[in-house]
């Protein structure tokens, strides 16, 4: 039993590795919505011009098609190439996706909390990066929240993750402070420019703006 | 073929010190510990890992294949909270080394459960720490500084025993996959000297992830451009460091190469460029875990009977500052002289 072992240690291990490295293979997965974001249209243009200046003419929306179809085919591709060891994967939660900062959004989000006891007169209550360190600042700053707002608010139009989010977040606001009868909540558009680059003038752009009442205000 | 075959397979087969993977499980556990405390102190439970219909964001029965957790009990917050506290039960018994394997295991399988309640909420911290309990629940960490070691040997520490090498080889293999990858897929364009490497200032940026204000982040602006650079040069330098490993490990085989990278540490600079990376994220992002579940897998980079000889070293020298009279007497010692 011991002579066999080894050898088959070494099977497995093999294996594991052939199934570890074709899941971290670094395949293109673009999809359309991912190709509608400022960001990647501003991407897209970069390298059509790089592309001209290289002999090369192409327009943005052949790129932009040219990407979703690599994507697409190389998605297949790996869905079949580790089909196999998905099932365990999904009893155990593991994979081999590091696709860490790939992109760096020079249009992020900027969450800011909102209350209001009627009227007009709206009270920040949390505005990114700010931190009083009090509760709700820590419960929307924790790392498994923020990954629930930063990816449904990552997107034209937020759908039924983030308003149920909202609505969350909102009966917790309500039950900290009970003169509030509104929530509002947003995710402004920040433009990032760098010192080198002309400065944006204006204020953030609100975005994905909700609004929720208290139950049972008249 | 055959030859290289069993050359593989010797790899795989070698034996070492238990205390690396030991104090790699104390520190894994200590970091997913923490983080589950902190969604029992937020009182979050029922928001990320209940169901929609009794109080969860996420939907997992509206999906087309429902979490385990799911069928076999009843989808409520209580169900939620049962799975929670039994992922906290097996990461305490992981720290302290108690049923280690099938605390691993356990652990392993509920957080999973619960990552698939409501995806956006798993990040891919929780995916590696994830895989690393896999590999622990195969390898020998309880074999040391546990409560297992105790029971069977009556020593904290163990009895000295070797257990196999192959779970922290396929851990440092994990990390270099893991920054590699990662490396190649930085594409964005201010990754690179095309986008005038601003990637980071751009990150350090944004709202959600900023801790420096803006006005002192633009007068470092070209310190940003140069950690970027460094950033990206690191990682795509990963390959160069997997050889260098290689080397590190084979250093009495010949070869120019080989001798360059081991006479320059290479490998060593190459891990403490890493460690570097990841106090940087700590300390000027807010990126949860992230920083220290990383942190906590860098022991492995080196072999047990590397990390002896940096601890006797240590112990040595801070003997000499202690009793300066007695530094000749150890010297000698030391030289055999």
């Amino acid at each position: 039993m011991r002579t066999r072992w080894p050898g088959t240690r070494a099977f497995l291990v093999t294996v594991v590795l052939f199934f570890w490295m074709a899941e971290a293979l670094p395949l293109p997965m673009l999809s359309r919505r991912h190709m509608n974001r400022d960001m990647a249209r501003e991407e897209v243009q970069r390298w059509v011009a790089i592309m001209s200046d290289l002999g090369i003419q192409t327009t943005e929306k052949q790129v932009v098609n040219q990407t979703i179809a690599i994507s697409r085919r190389s998605l297949r591709f790996r869905r079949r190439l580790v089909a196999p060891f998905r099932r365990v994967e999904r009893i155990f939660g593991t994979g081999q996706a590091w696709g860490l900062f790939t992109y760096p959004d020079p249009y992020p989000g900027r969450l800011v909390v909102e209350g209001t006891s009627g009227g007009n007169a709206w009270t920040v209550l949390y505005r990114d990066p700010d931190s009083d360190g009090g509760y709700l600042a820590r419960t929307v700053r924790y790392r498994r929240i923020r990954g629930i707002w930063d990816d449904a608010g990552d997107r034209p139009k937020p759908g039924k993750l983030y308003n149920r989010w909202v609505t969350w977040l909102a009966r917790r606001v309500f039950a900290d402070h009970p003169d509030l009868q509104k929530v509002r909540v947003r995710l402004d558009r920040v433009t990032v420019r760098t010192p080198d680059q002309p400065p944006v003038t204006g204020p953030d752009q609100p975005r994905h703006v909700r609004e929720r009442e208290r139950e049972g205000s008249p | 073929m055959r030859r290289a075959w069993a050359a593989w397979v010797r790899i795989w087969d070698a034996r070492e010190a238990p205390h690396v993977l030991a104090l790699v499980r104390i520190l894994v556990a200590s970091v997913v510990l923490w983080d589950l405390c902190v969604v029992m102190e937020l009182d979050l439970v029922p928001a990320i890992f209940g169901p929609l219909e009794d109080g969860g964001l996420g939907n997992p029965l509206g999906r087309k294949k429902v979490p385990l957790m799911y069928e076999w009990l009843p989808p409520t917050a209580q169900t939620a909270f049962l799975a929670t506290w039994v992922a906290i039960a097996a990461a305490a018994m992981l720290w302290m080394g108690l049923g280690t394997r099938l605390a691993a295991l356990v652990l392993a399988v509920v957080w999973a459960q619960l990552a698939q309640v409501l995806p956006p909420a798993d990040r891919a911290i929780d995916m590696l720490l994830r895989n690393v309990l896999v590999v622990l629940a195969m390898s020998g960490c309880g074999r040391a500084w546990s409560v297992d070691a105790r029971l069977k040997t009556g020593r904290w520490g163990g009895d000295g025993g070797c257990i196999p090498a192959w779970p922290r080889m396929l851990l440092v293999i994990q990390l270099l996959l893991l920054y590699s990858t990662a490396g190649i897929q930085k594409v964005g364009m201010s990754w690179t000297p095309l986008g005038d490497f601003s990637a980071l200032y751009v990150v350090l940026r944004d709202p959600t992830f900023a801790v420096i204000l803006p006005e002192t982040l633009d007068r470092f602006y070209g310190v940003t451009r140069f950690a970027t650079a460094a950033t990206w040069l690191w990682e795509w330098a990963t390959p160069l460091a997997a050889l260098a490993w290689w080397y590190r490990a084979t250093r009495t085989r010949g070869g120019r190469l080989r001798a360059w990278m081991n006479s320059h540490d290479f490998w060593v600079k190459w891990v403490m460029a890493g460690v570097l990376f990841q106090v940087g994220t700590a300390m000027f992002m807010r990126l949860g875990i992230f920083p220290a579940g990383m942190l906590c897998l860098y022991p492995v980079f080196f072999h047990p009977d590397e990390w002896r000889r940096l601890v006797e070293k240590v112990r040595r020298r801070l003997q000499t500052q202690k009793a300066p009279g007695r530094s000749a007497a150890g010297g000698n010692l030391e030289t055999g002289s």
